[in-house]
């Protein structure tokens, strides 16, 4: 047996291993994809039920405007930097868009809510209570798919920044995955209140 | 709790489990290889394991071909689906618009969970007539499983601890369980046919003997092969299934990132564990697939649990639990001033306010039960039957004998109708029945039903210390005094003065007899119990004391007597004893049924009845 005879027959095995290496990055990097799509499922229905709610509460809050209007432009952004990150969910910076996105229409949600419950005729409303039930709902589907998702990030990451996979990954264009957080460092920051 | 990793260490674990499954069914083939070899060696030449002569080859054949039929029929009934499955259990499809309570929310959980496990929503069912606390998966090969959930559990759960509960079962799920579990059953299948056809092949002649044909030594040696195969492959299953459970906790962790609830939800099945865990009659077919499989207590019935102890799972979820759990209620009891206390008298639940999770009102079947004073005595009667079929009869004959055989029968009937009652709510019951007693017949007479209980009770040998403990609370509850205590006492109170001056040291005997028996009562470990017991004897004597057990002979009287002791001490030490035993009771967390009733015999006992209310 010759020399060549062995390189060839590393060179083989070697082939091999990456191949199972690539193949168990791409399950990895698919799994990942899906529990993201199942956030973007989620946010979906979330995106649908927002308008209905507002619209119930325009007819009773007609002159609080500026907190309605908030919700449907912080939800129309929302819904706009969902479908941009549902299309490439592995390429960096988009889900990081849409977790801050989130995070402003979240905020206006908020505002909202408390707008509501100074109106005791809105609250006795029967559909608009099944409505904010639906939501609740979803909101924790919601953030059960983050977390899903947040899983299978992490699985990703941990295969492929494990040493041989790191090689394969690196010259095969496989990117680090984003954890669904806010990119920008100022959602962290704790809220300010001021009674006035 | 480190779910990723407990996942990890449990997954390999069950795959040494299932490699020592295999590694039965092997040894299984050999037994049945060596035994057909044995068995035919009249009807051949000689022992030749490798070429078995002809009787014995038939014989291999006819075992194996059992087995595959076993596993046929079993395999059809899995194939059938989830959702059959479920219906046969007695399950009934939920959906969102039902006109059940709560079930609109049950389907929201579930819904909400399979997005968090990234699994499939499965069909989901109720069980309607299921008051135990229990869920289960079921599923064919086809990946469409049919989630059940019992009644109770949607309605004793919060919504937090029913998703912990839920998220546990697509824990089973996403783990790949289901094929597993399928399989177990499959394979338990064939074994259990080996047996059922060496049964059948002894079957008796009409005449009652059995008859030396060929087919009886067959059927005989099949039977044992089958009963061997059953054995170990249910043992197997066993310990699969506790690996399982384990895993599955961890994932519902995961799923939910809330460990609190699901030992919440843990601790409120372990508070409730008088309640069979579930009484579909599929029982034993599914206990491996269900969330629990109720307290096993026998060293034996451990072996073959499907599930581990509540209270280790507990412990591998959150080993804190019980102290978060107590800080919590201090920091809820600080805000609420004590509402049952405030109560008090004869009507007063003892002990509630400490134990919320003991449901203490009547179920609406027994309050419509025990609306006349027939049924309020019946009911007294029906407390003490024992669970022994054999103590039970004589008990029933007993009473037939004392009173009449009309009540006898009242009695039995009553016992069947309130049997869950009985058995999980008897505080209740027992406070029902005497407060409807005192306003109805006179003293003499409570006093004449107090005696003749005694007597009864004694047809069945010597009291139990659950019997005592129960009958001297229905003395209390009927306002009768304690005729043997406050004989005694009169004599005793020209000579209290002595008594109190004996010193704790002398009473040590007294404590240590008292304090074993609370010590026990929790049901701990062996060692722990040893433990326990020396902790607490210390704080009243440097005198060593053996510890006692409820099951000495005896140890009732000597109880009685200890009681006499301590009745004559001073208030302070009495109420301080009592307290004391409340702590040890509570230092694991909660306090179990037997706990209490032993808790308010002492506070009653002792005279301590500011404590027990």
């Amino acid at each position: 047996m010759g020399v060549g005879t062995i390189v060839l027959i590393v060179a083989v095995l070697l082939a091999a291993y990456a191949v199972m290496v690539y193949n168990r990055l791409i399950t990895h990097k698919n799994r990942f994809m899906n529990a993201f799509s199942q956030i973007d499922v989620q946010l979906q229905r979330r995106y649908e039920l927002i308008p209905n709610l507002v619209e119930i509460a325009s007819k009773y809050v007609s002159h609080e405007k500026e907190t309605l209007t908030a919700v449907i432009e912080a939800r129309n952004t929302a819904s706009k930097a969902c479908s941009d990150a549902a299309a490439n969910p592995a390429e960096s910076g988009l889900v990081g868009v849409l977790a801050q996105a989130e995070q402003s229409l979240g905020n206006a949600m908020g505002k909202l809510n408390m707008v509501m419950e100074d109106y005791p005729e809105l609250k006795a409303d029967e559909t608009l209570r099944d409505l904010h039930d639906e939501l609740t709902s979803t909101e924790n589907r919601v953030t059960y798919a983050r977390q899903a998702y947040s899983d299978a990030v992490m699985r990703y990451n941990t295969e492929r920044e494990q040493f041989p996979a790191v090689v394969v990954a690196n010259t095969c264009n496989f990117n680090q995955a984003e954890l669904f957080e806010a990119a920008n460092e100022d959602v962290h920051k704790p809220v300010k209140v001021s009674f006035g | 709790m480190d779910f990723f990793g407990s996942q990890d260490n449990r997954r390999k674990q069950s795959a040494i489990l299932l490699v020592f499954f295999i590694a039965a069914m092997l040894a299984m083939a050999f037994v049945i290889h060596v035994v057909a070899v044995f068995i035919s060696l009249p009807a051949s030449t000689g022992i030749d394991f490798s070429q078995p002569s002809k009787p014995a080859k038939a014989f291999i054949i006819l075992v194996w071909l059992t087995c595959s039929f076993g596993c046929l029929f079993r395999i059809l009934d899995v194939r059938a689906g989830g959702a059959t499955l479920a219906k046969r259990f007695g399950g009934v499809e939920a959906n969102t618009t039902g006109r059940y309570r709560n079930e609109k929310e049950f389907v929201d959980i579930v819904s909400e969970i399979s997005v968090a496990s990234s699994c499939q929503m499965p069909r989901v069912f109720i069980l309607h007539r299921e008051s135990a606390i229990n869920a289960f998966v079921v599923g064919g090969f086809t990946g469409k499983e049919a989630l059940v959930v019992s009644q109770g559990a949607i309605e004793k759960l919060d919504r937090d601890q029913l998703s912990a509960v839920i998220a546990h079962e697509f824990g089973h799920i996403s783990q790949g369980d289901i094929p597993v579990n399928m399989r177990l059953l499959i394979a338990l299948g064939g074994l259990n046919a080996i047996d059922e056809v060496g049964k059948l092949l002894m079957t008796e002649r009409r005449d009652g003997k059995l008859v030396g044909h060929p087919g009886v030594i067959v059927g005989f040696v099949l039977r044992v092969i089958g009963s061997i195969g059953v054995f170990f492959g249910r043992l197997t299953r066993s310990a699969f299934s506790r690996q399982r459970e384990f895993l599955a906790d961890a994932c519902a962790v995961q799923f939910t990132r809330n460990p609190e609830s699901l030992a919440a939800a843990l601790s409120v099945i372990r508070d409730e564990h008088d309640e069979e865990a579930i009484h579909s009659v599929h029982a034993e077919e599914i206990t491996h697939l269900c969330f629990q499989n109720g307290e096993k207590v026998k060293w034996y019935d451990k072996l073959f649990a499907t599930h581990p102890p509540v209270q280790k799972r507990i412990d591998a979820i959150d080993p804190h639990f019980a102290v978060k759990l107590r800080s919590k209620k201090r920091a809820t009891e600080k805000k609420k001033p004590n509402l049952y206390r405030a109560g008090g008298g004869a009507n007063a639940v003892p002990l509630t306010g400490a134990e919320p999770g003991i449901s203490v009102g009547l179920s609406d079947l027994a309050s419509v039960t025990l609306i006349d004073s027939a049924s309020c005595l019946a009911v007294l009667h029906a407390v003490f039957v024992s669970d022994d079929s054999g103590k039970s009869k004589l008990y029933y004959e007993a009473i037939a004998f004392a009173y009449n055989k009309i009540f006898a029968h009242q009695v039995r009937e009553i016992r069947e109708t309130l049997y869950t009652d009985l058995h999980s709510n008897q505080l209740a019951i027992i406070d029902k029945a005497t407060s409807q007693l005192c306003d109805s017949i006179k003293l003499d007479n409570r006093q004449r039903l107090l005696k003749s209980l005694e007597k009864l009770l004694l047809v069945e040998g010597e009291f139990t210390l659950m019997n005592y403990a129960t009958l001297q609370l229905i003395r209390r509850k009927l306002n009768a005094e304690f005729p043997v205590l406050e004989q005694k006492v009169d004599k005793v109170h020209s000579i209290a003065q002595a008594a109190q001056a004996k010193s704790f040291d002398t009473m040590g005997r007294e404590f240590a007899l008292l304090l074993s028996l609370i010590v026990e009562s929790s049901g701990n470990q062996i060692e722990q119990l040893d433990q326990q017991f020396a902790n607490a004897l210390k704080c009243y004597t440097k005198e060593h004391h053996p510890r006692r057990s409820a099951e000495e002979p005896g140890i009732v009287k000597e109880l009685e007597a200890s009681f006499q002791t301590l009745y004559v001490q001073p208030r302070g030490i009495r109420e301080a004893f009592v307290r004391h035993c409340l702590e040890i009771a509570q230092a694991d967390g909660h306090i179990a049924r037997d706990e209490r009733a032993l808790l308010d015999l002492f506070a009653a006992s002792l005279k301590c009845d500011a404590l027990a209310a």
